[in-house]
């Protein structure tokens, strides 16, 4: 202990006389250049007069009285680093799945429990959806992250087990990737949803409802005339462009915000899974504004979108030919009866017009937020043709062009509390497998008419709903749906969902 | 259905009252202490510095247990910018992180208090690929160069590159994590690292070595980091007692990895995290373990925060500065400095960190 305290003399009086030497390259900012400061309690022989500091029961601590480590003991060591070499490479060689580029599963599924109030409806369990996804890289550009990229996956039909492609695509980063500060651009061919709107686009992760809204047709309600909406929900085959412009970055909070997020589109318009049936391709495209502010600002996650669609499409009708004669009956009164000769039955299309605009408003921060999301459509429709032929008179009903407006609209607000929306807060190591918490509770306003031009068919749904984030990517959700509108009161059958959705 | 729906209702009401549950304290006490700190990059959930000694012996528990206060360790993995994003969301209750985020963060509005000196002159180290032509800092003009944006190690590279009379638009800076920077200088995918002492490992793997070093060149003392330990005003307000607890165990854990004879102890636990012992021991070669764990905000600590927040409102990182002096509140470090009758063991410095006569 004395030699300690000699030492420490020694060392204080020796950083004493050391000359000054900082700021000897900094161009001499400072007026005068000094040594450290030299924490002198202990080294100037406070340890002896203060009281002693000990944090461990006696022992608890790994002493300083450990044995060298002789010969012996390292043979042993590697011995056992080349037994476990050995273990691995076996294991690798005869257990492990290899894939010449990089390749990532994943995928997600929804377990939903349906109960209408509707007695003559079924209550009961189904798979509503079910996606296995593959995600790699082709190329992957260290420098500055112009990758390209495939996604493939596979779904389940909502209400049939046949497993059909969801999405097919490859991606280019055309512009930088790793630098926050600068625009990104990238490029994406092949199957792959329309950037049109704001909930057809966001992953499931974000929408708080079970269904979809009625206008992006994802809801298919027991017991309602399904309309299918304007079929923004389903994905397309085409060429895709999405990129940012003005990038704002927090760096204190590791935060970026575009002013402007943009993505246009070529697409064939005529679904997934087919071709088309056009020669003309459909051009859509979403442009949207971000509050470029701070993290830490009441105005973080406010945003407003516009979105454009011009496509065309075959509107289809039928041809039905009718050749009929009268037969006399023998039964009194005189009378006759038609009797049908032959019937041809065709499809009569023409193409037509297919025109959407959307807006949508949103506001996702923490813990309130509410999205606005209003989209109008105009659809090329004609109607069937009948031509029919009694006795060697022909009558016909021409077929005729009209366009269909349709218009519908959510309103949605909720309320978060937890952390399963805060991507720094879950990138932490915990010894146990641990997970954010979050609840959700939400009241969502749901209206479409499919046909402007046609009465008493505007079916309004009202929402109220829970969801319980409980681990990592999985949600438990709730929702009470009421059914509304000018639809016939038979068909106002409320229902309660409750739907387990898992990732992995 | 009105059964169903009121079933559903109930539901919801119970796993509300569940999920909020732990927020509310029974007594004048918080049932949980959430604690913020970086780390992890590693794999493990442990983290270095101060509270890296508190952390590995179990101090806060051991203090807590008493009461049935559980202790929640936050180590993230995105240092400062994540304990920020924790602050503002509400997730922890006190944090120990470096001087820069800590600056970002309260300019943005974060309802904080500075409450004692944590770690004073953090080295920094610029490291380049092993095979690099690079002979000095100035060889690194429109260069690559890698590092934590919004942690203590951008001043700290800004400020060394001004020695070398470049500025940040001489090179191209890339935000890498402290995890991946030594994977991105094998890689050569930059070509230079910014960063502490755990990267040594990539220099004794013959995959880097040191261009500059605050250590070696004795620089202004504002270019090293410093870090501090907060508490939000809320939690201060509302618990001051507890802030005084932590803040006590603290400063007793600094004071006994002051001791010079359990710098050997310090490192130990410090190895837990994943970075050798041997770094350590290299970094604290010249300097003690006493100056690096000082906990007593002084005028070097509150003079080296003003320039900072002078800095960064100059570069643009902060819209506006604030006032550092109303930030600070050393009423609890005072205090613990009493009780533990630890009175001038560490010496105080000047506001440019000379020592004061």
């Amino acid at each position: 202990m004395k030699a300690v305290k000699v030492m420490n003399w020694l060392l204080l009086g020796f950083a004493l006389m050391v000359p000054a030497s900082w700021g000897a390259e900094s161009g001499g900012e400072r007026e005068n250049t000094a040594e450290p400061a030299v924490s002198a309690g202990w080294a100037a022989g406070k340890a002896a007069e203060l009281p002693e500091i000990e944090l461990d029961p006696a022992g608890s601590e790994v002493a300083d009285k450990s044995e060298p480590v002789t010969q012996s003991d390292l043979q042993g060591v590697r011995n056992e680093l080349e037994t476990l070499r050995d273990q691995w490479q076996r294991t690798y060689d005869k257990r492990t799945a290899n894939t010449t580029r990089s390749l990532k599963f994943s995928g997600s599924g929804q377990v939903r429990y349906t109960g209408p109030e509707d007695d003559a409806l079924k209550n009961g369990f189904s798979i509503s959806s079910f996606i296995l996804r593959f995600q790699g890289n082709l190329k992957k550009d260290f420098e500055e992250g112009r990758n390209v990229d495939y996604t493939f996956a596979i779904s389940n039909n909502s209400s049939t087990f046949n497993i059909q492609p969801q999405d097919a695509f490859l991606t280019y980063s055309v512009l930088p990737t790793l630098d926050l500060e600068g625009p990104y651009l990238n490029v994406a061919v092949g199957q792959l949803k329309k950037p049109f709107g704001w909930e057809a686009q966001a992953s499931e992760e974000y929408k708080p409802t079970i269904r979809s809204a009625q206008v992006n047709g994802g809801t298919k309600f027991s017991g309602l005339t399904n309309t299918g909406g304007l079929g923004l929900d389903e994905r397309d085959l085409g060429v895709v462009i999405r990129g940012d412009l003005f990038p704002h970055v927090d760096y204190g909070y590791r935060y970026r915000v575009p002013v402007v997020d943009y993505a246009f589109g070529v697409i064939n318009g005529n679904g997934p899974n087919t071709g088309d049936d056009n020669d003309q391709k459909d051009i859509l495209g979403r442009i949207a504004f971000n509050a470029p502010v701070d993290f830490n600002d009441a105005l973080r996650g406010l945003t407003f979108g516009v979105s454009g669609y011009l496509g065309k499409k075959q509107a289809t009708a039928t041809r039905a030919t009718t050749t009929r004669v009268n037969v006399p009956t023998v039964t009194p009164p005189p009378a006759s009866i038609a009797v049908t000769t032959a019937s041809t039955s065709t499809t009569l299309s023409r193409l037509g017009d297919k025109k959407r605009w959307g807006a949508d408003l949103s506001y996702v921060n923490t813990p309130i937020g509410f999205t606005l999301e209003y989209v109008r459509g105009e659809d090329a429709a004609i109607s069937n043709e009948t031509t029919t032929t009694t006795n060697g008179a022909t009558t016909t009903i021409p077929s005729t062009s009209r366009t269909v407006r349709s218009e519908g609209y959510t309103v949605t607000v909720f309320y978060n509390f937890g952390e399963q929306f805060q991507k720094q807060y879950k990138q932490q190591e915990r010894y146990d497998d641990w997970y954010p918490l979050t609840y959700q509770p939400f009241v969502r306003f749901d209206r479409f008419d499919p046909d402007l031009g046609q009465p008493d068919n505007r079916f309004d749904i009202y929402t109220i709903g829970f969801n319980a984030f409980f681990a990592e990517t999985t949600k438990l959700q709730l929702n009470y749906n009421i059914k509304g509108g000018q639809i016939p009161t038979a068909q106002k059958n409320n229902e309660f969902l409750a739907q387990f959705q898992f990732g992995f | 259905m009105k059964r169903l729906f009121s079933g559903l209702l109930a539901a919801t009401l119970l796993v509300l009252a569940a999920g909020t549950g732990t927020s509310f304290a029974k007594e004048n006490k918080p049932e949980v202490i959430r604690i913020g700190t970086s780390g992890g990059g590693y794999g493990k959930p442990v983290t270095t510095m101060l509270l890296g000694i508190v952390q590995t012996k179990g101090l806060y528990e051991e203090e807590f247990r008493k009461d049935g206060i559980k202790i929640e360790w936050n180590v993230f993995k995105g240092s400062g910018p994540a304990i920020n994003e924790a602050f503002a969301n509400g997730n922890i209750d006190v944090a120990s992180y470096g001087d820069f985020p800590s600056i970002i963060g309260r300019a943005g509005g974060l309802p904080t208090k500075l409450v004692h000196s944590s770690y004073k002159r953090t080295e920094q180290y610029v490291f380049v690929p092993a095979d690099s032509p690079a002979k000095t800092v100035k060889d690194l003009k429109g260069k690559r160069v890698a590092l934590g944006k919004g942690t203590n190690a951008e001043p700290a590279f800004i400020k060394i590159l001004g020695l070398y009379g470049l500025t940040e638009k001489d090179v191209r800076l890339v935000n890498v994590s402290s995890g991946d920077a030594k994977a991105a200088l094998a890689a050569k995918d930059v070509d230079a690292v910014v960063g502490g002492s755990d990267l040594f490992s990539a220099r004794n793997l013959g995959l880097a070595k040191i261009l500059f070093s605050t250590d070696a060149t004795k620089v202004d003392p504002d270019v090293q980091a410093q870090g501090a330990f907060f508490v939000t005003e809320k939690f201060a307000k509302q618990y001051p007692d507890i802030v005084k607890r932590l803040v006590k165990i603290n400063i007793k854990s600094a004071a006994w990895a002051a001791n010079p004879k359990n710098k050997t102890k310090v490192f130990e636990v410090w190895a837990k995290s994943g970075v050798p012992q041997s770094n350590y021991k290299e970094s604290f070669a010249n300097r003690t373990i006493a100056d690096y764990l000082d906990p007593i905000v002084d005028d070097f600590h509150t003079g080296h925060y003003k320039r900072l927040v002078e800095w960064a409102k100059g570069k643009g990182y902060i819209r506006k500065a604030f006032d550092v002096d109303k930030w600070v509140d050393l009423s609890y470090q005072q205090a613990a400095v009493k009780e533990l009758k630890v009175e001038g063991l560490w010496a105080e410095a000047d506001s440019f960190g000379r020592p004061k006569k």
